[in-house]
């Protein structure tokens, strides 16, 4: 089984997603995670809706109903202007946490 | 925070749109659904499969559209939400107990709301003048050897002051004024009025402007320039009919001539000591005349610079007149100077008292809570099974409290409502029965303060009620569906006589302090002042400067309209004196020298002068010797001291015949006249001095008449001897001397009225506590006693056992309430006549009232036990 992402990470993976795959649905949002992820990453549907419905009322991203490939209809998200800034300064933040505790246990590893 | 607050604006639209958004969700759930099918389907799964894959995939959808509900609004506000309609389901079915929580809640929340909306008014709310929290009282504190203690004083001379204004730094501004009287109307019929005389700086220091017209301007203010005056509203109205053409026209008073210059703001109210709240005329300080100009009373007040404080603008000043070289005249030989905030000088002698109320009120609306609190832990009994129900069903321990809590919220809000009602009939009831007994009574009004108070009674009496039984409940009963108990655990019994005890301490505080303040009253009004209680007209003559220039004109007419009253039939005997008791409250201040006595220094004493039949008139008793004659008023040569002044100068040997020096005269003490309460009922004589009015004379002159009949009913006789003289002098302050002394005693009804309607209050409500606590254990341990009657036991025992237990908690809630009334006594005590703080009768006959209602109220329900059929007990087991 795969492993459960925290919300705020989730939220995270959606505004990438969204930035790089443009306007998608709640499904294919989790589909593509799990993918990316090698299936290592299990998307919790409890999780991920409110986490859309929050980043929504938050105004980084979109909702609109439309149309799928396969003639379905759904409700499609994109990622707006605020939506694309919040996730450039969250990408650096996280950057540098990680750097951070990488060279953290780096050091461990040396004593 | 941008987002945040976007956040919270959506989630409150959401709240109006609930329908189609969980619309909404259901068809984003579904098409999720159905794409995760169609997945799943081309990976050759057969439908059923697929979408029972699918849904396996998903979840249950309940949690997840729970959580989405969450996100999109506010789980807490639902929650208590529901419980609200819960709430109000329950009670509806539960209305007996809705009428007692309303009606113990109205009144003790009432009670609460009335009280601190008088504290608000008189405490919190700021003098409506702009900054009129810099504003200041400048006393002089009289240090003079001679004087008996230091006292506060005001200033005699505007010298001093306009010294003050020119040296100090530390105030924007200050300024002067004196109450005073005028007569107007000089028609056929003239009235007194009240007026003040101001400096120029005044009004600009109070930060107010005039209706018309303007201010006076410092010229004006100096002696010897153009006469003006400024009108107030009230008596533009009335005198004027609100015509505006009267400014600038010159009106007579008091045979002369002024110019109008300004008419007063209708809405100015002085709030400065000393001047009273319908000042009439306005005048400049100098124009100080008659009786007032031998003795100004000048009071100064000031305004703080912006950014300086009280205690430095109090070293400036203090510094300031150490260098003082000017005018010493009529001030004090000896004197510092003294800054007061104004609103703590006009009104923190008030806080004692509320704060007093205050307390009580909040002691009445905790033991109406702990009864209501009570009813709720008898109800846990019943609904045991049902939270544990809900708890089994996953509810959580803080969800059930904050049901409980909101239970008692509803069952506390029609009584805060209605409490509202209360308050504002006690308010009016407070304002008709005592209007002058709390200053600022007529600006009460209903304001944000006093809703936010009522809020937080609400929430108070909600908690108060409800966290114990909710937080007790959770704790006993959650974990175990099955475990349910009938019969009162040892910690019920316990915390049940806890509360009970405490009710009872509350009510004893209560009730003690309520018993001295009524005891004090009683005793004031029982106190005998040294004089007739009834049958006297009391009145006030003043005469124009104009008219009467000299004091020997003065003693003229005193003389001539004493006798001219005395002669009005009906009337027994008349007098005039400078200072009527309890109504003038200032003796005349007069150096004498005592020279067979051991005091050498010269003595300063009040002195009241008078004329003859004084004594007759007032029915003070002479101790010895004889009172003042038609002989000493043409001599005044003769004195009569009183009992204080003879034991204080003379000791055990009689005063009589022996000499008093003022200054250079020589006078002989003729006679000692009983000690009178002069001016408080509740102080005690002073050593005084009684003198003939010619040796004094002054053109204010008091006036009393003693008669068989009603006194009030010989005014227009008084008027019409009074025109005789001269028609242009008005009588003002007509009263009677049982009114007079009722004033006196009205402050001390009205503490006692408040304290009393409280103490009735906080008793009935810890009887029916104490009753309901009884029946309430009574009847639980019903099974118990039957058993043990079945037994053998006899219904004598048991009832003996019941009350024996039962006293138990009143008992300790007054061991333990006494200290604390002890410690509210002291508080009391200068509110406090003829009682002492620690009075035992007080004490022990309030404990003993208090332990009598507690057995009435445990005795009731306990013959119930007597009446147990065994037989029946054990069929319903």
């Amino acid at each position: 089984m795969g492993k459960e992402i925290w919300q705020g990470t989730l939220a995270l993976m959606v505004l990438q997603t969204l930035k790089v795959m443009g306007s998608l649905h709640g499904y294919g949002i989790a589909r593509r995670i799990e993918q990316i992820s090698n299936e290592q990453l299990l998307v919790q549907y409890g999780t991920l809706y409110p986490t859309l419905i929050k980043l929504e009322q938050e105004g980084l991203i979109h909702s609109e109903w439309g149309v799928s490939d396969n003639n379905r209809r759904a409700k499609f998200y994109t990622i707006t202007e605020a939506g694309i800034r919040k996730l450039q300064k969250s990408m650096k933040d996280w950057e540098l946490t990680t750097e951070v505790v990488a060279s953290f246990f780096r050091l461990k590893e040396k004593e | 925070m941008i987002a945040r607050i976007r956040s919270l604006l959506v989630r409150l639209g959401n709240l109006f749109r609930r329908t189609a958004q969980n619309q909404d969700l259901n068809e984003e759930l579904q098409s999720h659904l159905d794409m995760q099918m169609d997945e799943f389907m081309q990976q050759g799964m057969s439908q059923q499969e697929a979408y029972r894959k699918a849904r396996l995939k998903l979840g249950h959808p309940a949690p997840i559209k729970e959580a989405c509900r969450d996100q999109q609004r506010f789980p807490l506000f639902d929650s208590l939400l529901q419980d609200f309609r819960f709430s109000l389901r329950f009670w509806k079915q539960r209305p007996l107990l809705v009428l007692a929580a309303t009606v113990t809640l109205a009144l003790a929340i009432g009670m609460n709301v009335a009280i601190f909306s008088t504290i608000d008014s008189i405490l919190l709310t700021s003098i409506p003048y702009p900054d009129s929290e810099r504003l200041v009282l400048i006393s002089l504190l009289d240090e003079s050897p001679r004087n008996e203690s230091v006292t506060r004083s005001r200033l005699g001379n505007t010298e001093l002051l306009e010294f003050w204004q020119q040296e100090n730094k530390t105030m924007s501004g200050m300024a002067g004024y004196s109450a005073w009287m005028t007569t107007v109307g000089s028609g056929g019929d003239p009235e007194r009025i009240y007026t003040a005389l101001t400096t120029p700086d005044f009004f600009p220091l109070l930060g107010i402007q005039p209706l018309m017209g303007r201010f006076f301007s410092p010229e004006e203010s100096r002696p010897g320039s153009n006469q003006v005056v400024i009108l107030g509203h009230h008596y533009w109205q009335g005198r004027f009919g609100g015509d505006p053409d009267i400014l600038h026209q010159k009106i007579t008073l008091e045979g002369k001539p002024y110019q109008v210059v300004g008419i007063m703001p209708a809405d100015f109210k002085p709030y400065v000591p000393g001047l009273g709240r319908n000042i009439g005329l306005f005048f400049p300080i100098t124009e100080i005349s008659g009786s007032l100009a031998k003795s100004p009373i000048i009071n100064v007040i000031g305004k703080l610079r912006e950014g300086t404080s009280l205690p430095q603008a109090q070293d400036e000043l203090r510094a300031l007149s150490g260098n003082y070289t000017g005018n010493r005249e009529r001030l004090p030989e000896k004197f510092d100077v003294r800054v007061f905030p104004l609103h703590e000088e006009l009104y923190g002698s008030y806080r004692p008292l509320l704060m007093i109320f205050l307390g009580c009120s909040s002691c009445i609306l905790l033991i109406g809570c702990i009864n209501l609190m009570n009813v709720i832990l008898a109800q846990l009994t019943g609904r045991t099974k049902e939270l544990a129900m809900r708890a089994a069903l996953g509810a959580k321990r803080i969800r059930l409290i904050q049901q409980m809590l909101m239970e008692c919220f509803v069952l506390v809000l029609p009584g805060a409502l209605l409490g509202i009602l209360v308050a504002a009939g006690l308010v009016h009831l407070m304002v008709t029965l005592y209007p002058l007994q709390l200053p600022r009574i007529d600006e009460l009004k209903w304001s944000g303060n006093n809703f936010w108070f009522l809020i937080g009674c609400v929430l108070f009496s909600s908690i108060m009620i409800g966290l114990f039984p909710a937080w007790k409940l959770t704790r006993d009963h959650v974990a175990d569906v099955h475990h349910i108990s009938q019969s009162p655990t040892r910690s019920q019994n316990r915390t049940g006589a806890f509360f009970l005890a405490v009710q009872t301490a509350l009510a004893l505080v209560i009730l003690s302090s309520a018993t001295l303040l009524i005891r004090s009253f009683q005793e004031l009004r029982m106190t005998d002042p040294g004089y007739r209680k009834e049958g006297i007209l009391t009145s006030q003559v003043s005469l124009p400067e104009k008219s009467y220039p000299t004091p020997e004109s003065h003693a003229m007419f005193a003389d001539q309209i004493q006798k001219r009253l005395a002669s009005i039939p009906g009337v027994h005997s008349a007098a005039i004196t400078n200072s009527m008791p309890l109504v003038f409250n200032l003796l005349l201040s007069v150096d004498v020298q005592v020279p067979d006595s051991p005091y050498k220094e010269k003595q300063r004493i009040g002195t009241r002068a008078v004329s003859k039949d004084f004594n007759h008139t007032f029915g003070m008793p002479l101790i010895s010797g004889r009172f003042l004659n038609e002989q000493d008023e043409k001599s005044l040569e003769s004195v009569v001291v009183n009992q204080q002044f003879a034991r204080k100068y003379f000791g055990d040997t009689s005063p009589l015949g022996k000499q008093l020096l003022f200054g250079e005269k020589s006078k002989t003490i003729v006679g000692v006249l009983r000690d009178i309460r002069n001016m408080k009922l509740q102080w005690e004589a002073k050593p005084e001095i009684y003198i003939p009015f010619a040796a004094y004379p002054s053109s204010m002159i008091d006036i009393a008449i003693y008669t068989d009949g009603n006194p009030a009913s010989l005014t227009p006789a008084v008027r019409a001897e009074l025109r005789q003289i001269d028609s242009s002098l008005a009588l003002s302050q007509i009263s009677t001397i049982d009114r007079n002394l009722n004033d006196q005693v009205m402050q001390w009804s009205f503490r006692a009225w408040i304290l009393g309607l409280f103490a009735m209050l906080a008793i009935a409500l810890a009887a029916i506590g104490i009753y309901g606590v009884t029946a309430y254990m009574v009847r639980l341990r019903n099974k118990e006693f039957g058993i043990r009657m079945a037994l053998g036991a006899q219904p004598k025992t048991l009832l003996n056992q019941v009350l024996r237990y039962g006293m138990l908690a009143p008992m300790a809630g007054v061991i333990a309430g006494i200290p604390l009334a002890l410690f509210t006594g002291k508080w009391l005590e200068s509110m406090l006549y003829g009682i002492e703080p620690f009075d035992p009768v007080t004490y022990t006959s309030v404990s003993v009232i208090l332990l009598a209602i507690a057995l009435l109220g445990i005795l009731i329900p306990s013959f119930r036990v007597t009446r147990i059929n065994p037989a029946e007990t054990l069929r319903a087991e």
